[in-house]
């Protein structure tokens, strides 16, 4: 080991080493809790749960399989989440990079900020029904604050060094947009696209709530009427995969547009 | 006579201060500056040296007064003109070529034309292997240097320079001043360099202008007749050291 680093976690394979550890520590503990305390009473093991899921990937749980419940609920938080994404990023810009913008939106934006997305379920249903739609619209809502806010943060921030620079070097005032305003806004949003991600997530449990015969917010929902811990057990777990799995892809895409960020030799 | 590249005729520059006064930073300015001159300016640390720089840029407008630059009137940013910032205000996401690369992309400057250039003025200032490296990575010295070369490559006629090396640590500084000679001995441009550091000036210049603290304005001048390249400890240089550094205002 180098004399360099100080932490212990230092290279990439002992980080990854320490995460798998740390997560089968917490499954040991689980696990142990339930076989010799009273935990066991209110709790299904760890082992029982892995055994659901991998049955219910064949048994329906309801009308369909857990992968089937998962893509579904997966489908809606990518259709809203998109939505919140093409709309949240422009309005952040306009907001951020015009004072005309600034000016009409950010008014009306401050009043619409602090209503959380689940407060928009009644209108949701009164305007859209209780399909599909209705969900859709509860995530995209939920989602689009958070980009909105970090999006015209970043296009706020710009270093006004930075352009000047640009100006000095000939640049005109859509070139200054393209190649300073928006390569220095994009930590930012990446920052606003992880939040609404999570945002998302969290409106998908709620919408499907409402009414629906599918996905893991109903897994949830229809656990608790029957009192199916284990059921309740295996759409936390699920959801909380599945949206690790989408925030390291989100990592994983801002790290390649952000390379210029990430120090070292 | 040779031809006057930068000429300031009774710049004066205030901004609104507190309650309703008026702050004063420039007062009456004028100077000129020869084609291939370098000129340093001189002042002591809170004036308004970079005022002046922004003012003959273009990007401030003076209260009174004009600017010229190679005999056109500066209203707005002109890329005939070319600034070396203090804290390097190079693009963090930009790669070194990309960066030294940019005024010419700017002016759509095809792109193997663009890379003959680059590579021109990477090498010269002595990063030839680092083309590809993010300004993060790069020591404050070598920053500098992609900031002197990002000038330079789009072919600015005059280059005003805003105490380039006062992040640096002393011994980089020392590289860096015998390096812009260097620089500009091998691609001739008319400079203009703002310190505050008499050495600095005495080194590097054809004339020193000497400054006043706030309201700014020009107490003195000095020709530098030192052969270069120049020994910081030559008697010669050390006497007009002494010279310049008395006619420097004190203030506290």
């Amino acid at each position: 080991m180098s004399s360099r680093s100080i932490s212990i976690a230092g290279s990439r394979t002992e980080v990854v080493l320490y995460a798998v550890a740390a997560l089968a520590g917490f499954f040991i503990v689980w696990q142990l809790l339930v076989m010799y305390t009273a935990v066991g009473m209110v709790m299904p093991s760890p082992i029982e749960v892995v055994e659901a899921m991998v049955a219910s990937c064949a048994d329906p749980i309801g009308s369909k399989t857990l992968p089937m419940h998962i893509l579904f609920s997966l489908r809606r938080v990518l259709i809203g989440y998109l939505l919140a994404v093409l709309i949240g990023i422009p309005v952040g810009i306009l907001m951020g990079c015009f004072q005309v913008g600034e000016a009409i939106i950010k008014p009306v934006f401050e009043i619409f900020r602090p209503i959380p997305g689940l407060a928009w379920i009644p209108l949701a249903i009164l305007w859209f029904g209780i399909g599909e739609e209705s969900k859709y619209f509860i995530i995209c809502v939920s989602a689009a604050v958070s980009i909105i806010l970090n999006t015209y943060e970043g296009a706020k921030s710009v270093d006004p060094t930075l352009v000047g620079a640009a100006r000095m070097l000939g640049a005109n005032d859509f070139q200054v947009f393209v190649f300073v305003t928006i390569p220095s806004s994009v930590p930012h949003i990446f920052a606003g696209l992880q939040v609404g991600l999570s945002s998302s997530w969290m409106a998908v449990i709620a919408a499907e709530m409402i009414r629906s015969s599918e996905g893991t917010g109903w897994i949830i929902t229809t656990g608790m009427d029957s009192g199916n811990t284990v059921q309740i057990l295996i759409g936390m777990v699920s959801i909380g995969f599945i949206g690790l799995i989408l925030a390291s892809l989100l990592r994983g895409l801002e790290k390649k547009l952000c390379t210029w960020r990430i120090q070292g030799r | 006579m040779s031809k006057e590249m930068i000429v300031c005729k009774g710049i004066s520059k205030s901004f609104p201060g507190a309650n309703g006064s008026t702050l004063e930073v420039l007062k009456d300015i004028s100077l000129s500056i020869n084609e291939n001159e370098f000129v340093v300016v001189l002042g002591p640390g809170q004036c308004g040296k970079t005022t002046l720089i922004n003012l003959i840029a273009g990007l401030e407008m003076p209260t009174s007064g004009n600017v010229t630059v190679a005999g056109n009137p500066i209203t707005k940013p002109n890329p005939d003109i070319g600034v070396v910032y203090q804290k390097t205000a190079l693009f963090p996401w930009l790669s070194v070529q990309s960066n030294v690369g940019f005024g010419p992309m700017m002016k759509g400057m095809k792109k193997d034309e663009r890379k003959k250039i680059v590579q021109h003025y990477i090498d010269l200032v002595g990063l030839t292997g680092f083309e590809k490296s993010y300004p993060i990575k790069l020591s404050g010295g070598m920053r500098q240097r992609v900031g002197i070369a990002r000038a330079y490559c789009n072919n600015p006629s005059v280059l005003l320079m805003d105490e380039p090396f006062g992040h640096l640590d002393a011994q980089t500084r020392y590289l860096m001043q015998e390096e812009v000679v260097r620089i500009w001995e091998a691609d001739k441009k008319t400079i203009l360099f703002v310190t505050n550091n008499v050495e600095e000036a005495v080194y590097l210049a054809d004339r020193i202008i000497v400054l006043s603290n706030c309201p700014t304005h020009i107490v003195t001048e000095f020709d530098v007749t030192l052969p270069r390249p120049r020994d910081y400890v030559s008697r010669d240089f050390l006497s007009l050291r002494k010279t310049v550094n008395d006619s420097l205002e004190r203030t506290r």
